[in-house]
């Protein structure tokens, strides 16, 4: 199926790695398939409010919202009008066999089967968040207005627009206390994943910050083991985030219960040594980032090896690459940067005449 | 390509309606019936979503079934979508030129709620627009090759080595400046528990003595940079001599620089046992660690984080990154050469970016490290005996502890040797010192050829020194190797206008106006005119603005196009 000259390569995800490894791609010449399991685009990065930079990068001047239309839209135009990128949505990768320079695929969207022959691959599987249920203690499963971070910025997404609503679940009402749990699944080999995740810190204080701004008489409160984001510029930001009072509280949060109608989160100041417990109106779980499930499975017909925290480790086989959150926690610009690296490898791969013709 | 040489023009006007989120409050018919009173305008048009395939294949057909020269766009923001939507026209023959994109959706439609006000700014918009486009004309790009293939590197650590490797790869020769008197940086002096791509460092500088390309200058300076892409002359001063090199783009790798633990007193940097960590690192490379003062193995040793890092006062503002990593490996390493020594580290967070850290630090744990948050308060001196004093925050206690060995785990900074290069290139520090995120923000040509690796850029690790290099470089390659295409606004002088006044000269920002001699065509004399280096010129109009005599003019914004447009906006 592939021709002689053409050289192609498949993506696998369409998260941002997947999607920047795409255009890259496609920008070197090459034949791109991008395949993508859910019906849309974006991953888990369209699923945010915003982005938080931290001061890193404030180069462009003109907006600081960085809402997810301006950044995905004009993305997913190029994506969808370059001649050399095939999107397959609602597909997944049934198996992959071949040597590096001629890889057969098979992939299935909804039942139907297609085979294809691919000079190089991709892999940008990505990450999954952590099941908060899992914690019982903290009841995400029982508490209408015990919610992950992603829930609230899907709440922030859905309430945008309207007039100065921020409404919490159970009954609309807008939370005067408001806790944030960090390392909810990390740093946790009993109930969850041993690793940091690195991004969370920076959410959650990028959240409360907005929260704090935007409502200044609500108490907001962060509960972390270390504060973590050790990129430049972050320090300020968390600096900036005590000055407009935000509440930091350094220990790990025991329980969340129900007492009558409010939520009490129940908690070790770790500093003063101080047990407490905050009645709360909202908890928000910061839960962290896990192997996507499946992803192992791609890296074993790659035969790719895993690191102990079930990622995938990047180097290794010739003509496949990893890139994005599928190597690891972390945040969008560093998987921006994976992708566009993973990209270059394969075209240098492609570039030094190693192809091996197809059938 | 389609021809503009008839006089009248022919507009073709596309209104993109947004999937229907335009036409609310602009009148669309109104604006329509309009824009077809004017002459010049021989299509005028309607879409859903011009953005999207189906959208661009309209485009395109309209545009080659009939014979409009110039097309106005209007729907939504230029700012992200100006691209994607002229891609069409430009696929359909039109020059970039001669397309001119209207904004009706942010700034009509959605912040003007009356219908009356909505479509008669939408109105002047349009209007405005093809007035001014009548008057535009076609230009073709520029492709510039460069005069001077060779690239300079100004630093021999770890980011300078990856870049020259991955520039001779590309048959590209190389000047490599270096300030001490061997290659490898700080990365070259550590122990390799840490890092496993730690080991190319040795190989890769064999590999780049034994190439003809590789030219590398030790114990050498830059001392002055001028020019521009593809034409850089820099100056270098040697221990003896001082010579000038011809480059056409430069990497700069400068790296950082170890915070000096004198800067805080209360640590006694200046005592024999108080040690920051890289002479600890010199020490463990031989597999031994002596107290200085006495020749003694250590029994306690204390490792104090932070030092001169998340602190405004004393040090830094910034987090070093690698820090803690670096001193739990130490520590590890201390303990399985030395099992009976107690461990000591004084934290204030734990951080490690890099996946695996938390694995690394609770094996250090199991070793039997001992951790202890909180900011050491001063070291004391007590006869012999150094003495820490310090608060253990979790417990609340102050605390006085003995230490035969202090270790300072000294934060990165910004090196006077980044600060000194960033001043002779014009390149603006962050607040920090560092020439940080330079390479992602700009294009290779918004930053004249120049190139940021390594820790010049901020504190970073050796992996990511390596990756950030190969990224820089490979930018550097494809410039080099294929020349590039000129910005499509830039600058344009009449050489048989030009009076070589030099007020353009003097006046430009970006220094792109050069004087180059010619004959005059009429007294055949030769004499100074000003010329525009195409590498360089941003398109900013600061010379159009200042010339007498008009002569220099920008591209797409000539006199004749903002004044029809003024007056049709009046």
């Amino acid at each position: 199926m592939s021709s002689d000259s053409i050289k192609s390569a498949l993506v696998i995800g369409g998260g941002v790695a997947g999607m920047q490894a795409s255009l890259d791609l496609a920008n070197y010449g090459i034949q791109t398939f991008l395949v993508e399991r859910q019906e849309e685009l974006g991953g888990r990065a369209y699923k945010l409010s915003r982005t938080y930079r931290t001061h890193e990068c404030k180069s462009d001047g003109c907006c600081m919202d960085y809402c997810r239309e301006c950044i995905f839209t004009p993305k997913f135009g190029e994506l969808f009008q370059n001649e050399n990128i095939e999107i397959m949505l609602g597909t997944e990768v049934d198996d992959i066999s071949g040597e590096p320079g001629n890889f057969q695929i098979t992939l299935n969207t909804g039942g139907e089967t297609r085979n294809l022959n691919v000079n190089a691959i991709i892999m940008a599987t990505g990450s999954t968040t952590f099941d908060a249920d899992k914690i019982k203690e903290y009841g995400h499963d029982r508490y209408d207005d015990v919610i992950t971070f992603l829930e609230l910025e899907k709440m922030i997404v859905s309430q945008r627009g309207e007039a100065e609503s921020f409404a919490r679940p159970s009954d609309g009402k807008i939370p005067e206390t408001v806790n944030f749990l960090l390392c909810v699944g990390s740093r946790d080999s009993n109930k969850g994943n041993q690793h940091c995740s690195i991004v969370c810190c920076t959410y959650a204080i990028g959240q409360a910050k907005d929260l704090k701004t935007k409502y200044p008489d609500m108490e907001v409160y962060i509960h972390y083991m270390d504060l973590r984001a050790a990129y430049r510029g972050f320090e300020e930001f968390y600096k900036e985030a005590q000055e407009i009072g935000v509440q930091f509280i350094r220990g790990r949060v025991a329980s969340v219960q129900k007492d009558n109608w409010d939520l009490v989160v129940s908690t070790e100041n770790i500093d003063s040594g101080e047990l407490m417990e905050i009645k709360s109106d909202l908890v928000v779980l910061t839960v962290g980032q896990e192997p996507h499930r499946g992803s192992d499975k791609i890296a074993e017909s790659l035969n790719l090896a895993l690191q102990s925290n079930g990622f995938v480790f990047g180097n290794g086989t010739k003509g496949i690459a990893v890139a994005g959150c599928a190597l690891g926690p972390r945040g969008i610009r560093y998987s921006v940067e994976d992708a566009k690296r993973a990209a270059l490898e394969i075209a240098d791969f492609l570039d030094g005449g190693e192809v091996v013709e197809g059938n | 390509m389609r021809g503009t040489s008839s006089r009248k023009p022919k507009i073709g006007v596309f209104f993109c309606t947004c999937k229907g989120s335009i036409g609310k409050n602009v009148d669309l018919n109104e604006l329509e019936s309009r824009v077809k009173e004017n002459p010049d305008v021989v299509l005028c048009i309607r879409h859903d979503k011009l953005c999207e395939k189906d959208g661009q294949a309209f485009l395109k057909d309209q545009i080659s079934n009939t014979d409009v020269d110039r097309i106005v766009l209007v729907g939504c923001t230029p700012r992200t979508y100006e691209e994607v939507i002229n891609k069409g026209a430009l696929e359909a023959g039109i020059n970039r030129h001669l397309v001119e994109h209207v904004n009706i959706r942010e700034l009509c439609e959605w912040i003007h709620p009356d219908e009356k006000s909505a479509t008669e700014k939408a109105v002047f918009l349009v209007l405005g627009s093809i007035a001014r486009v009548a008057f535009a004309q076609e230009v073709l790009d520029k492709q510039v090759i460069l005069k001077n293939n060779n690239v300079l590197i100004i630093g021999g650590g770890i980011a300078g080595i990856t870049s020259a490797l991955e520039l001779i790869k590309n048959e590209i020769s190389v000047h490599l400046v270096e300030k001490t008197d061997k290659l490898g940086g700080r990365a070259y002096e550590l122990d390799t528990q840490r890092l496993s791509e730690e080991d190319v460092i040795l190989p890769n500088i064999n590999e780049l003595i034994k190439s003809d390309k590789f030219h590398v200058m030790l114990e050498s300076e830059v001392v002055d940079v001028n020019g521009t892409l593809g034409d850089y002359k820099v100056k270098i001063a040697s221990k003896d001599k001082e010579e000038e090199l011809d480059v056409g783009a430069i990497v700069i790798a400068t790296g950082s620089e170890l915070f000096d633990a004198i800067r805080i007193l209360e640590y006694k940097y200046d005592d024999a046992d108080v040690i920051d960590f890289f002479e600890l690192e010199k020490m463990l490379v031989k597999d031994e660690v002596k107290v200085p003062s006495s020749g003694e193995i250590p029994k306690r040793i204390n490792f104090i984080q932070c030092v001169g890092s998340r602190d405004e006062n004393k040090g830094n503002a910034h987090c070093s990154l690698v820090c803690c990593t670096y001193a739990i490996k130490q520590a590890a390493k201390i303990k399985i050469l030395y099992p009976d020594t107690e461990v000591y580290i004084h934290y204030m967070d734990l951080r490690g970016p890099e996946c695996g850290f938390e694995e690394y630090f609770l094996d250090a744990q199991k070793k039997g490290v001992n951790f202890i948050r909180g900011r050491v308060a001063e070291i004391q001196k007590d006869g012999k005996n150094l003495i820490l004093r310090t608060e253990h925050i979790e417990l609340g206690d102050i605390m006085s502890l003995p230490s035969d060995l202090v270790v300072l785990s000294v934060g990165q900074q910004a090196s006077v040797e980044t600060q000194k290069l960033a001043d002779m290139v014009h390149l603006p520090l962050d607040k920090d010192g560092f020439l940080g995120y330079y390479n992602d923000r700009f294009e290779i040509l918004d930053r004249r050829g120049i190139s940021i690796a390594g820790c010049a850029q901020g504190p970073r690790g050796v992996a990511r020194s390596i990756s950030d290099a190969k990224k820089a470089v490979r930018e550097i390659a494809g410039i080099m190797k294929k020349g590039f295409t000129a910005r499509s606004i830039h600058s344009v002088i009449d050489e048989t206008r030009c009076a070589g006044c030099r007020i353009c000269e003097e006046l430009c920002p970006y220094e792109a106006i050069y004087m180059k001699n010619v004959k005059d065509h009429v007294t055949e004399e030769s004499r100074l005119i000003s010329s525009v280096n195409l590498a360089v010129c941003q398109g900013c109009g600061a010379c159009a603005m200042a010339c007498p005599g008009g002569v220099p003019q920008l591209i797409g914004y000539s006199n004749k196009e903002i004044l029809a447009q003024i007056d049709e906006l009046i």
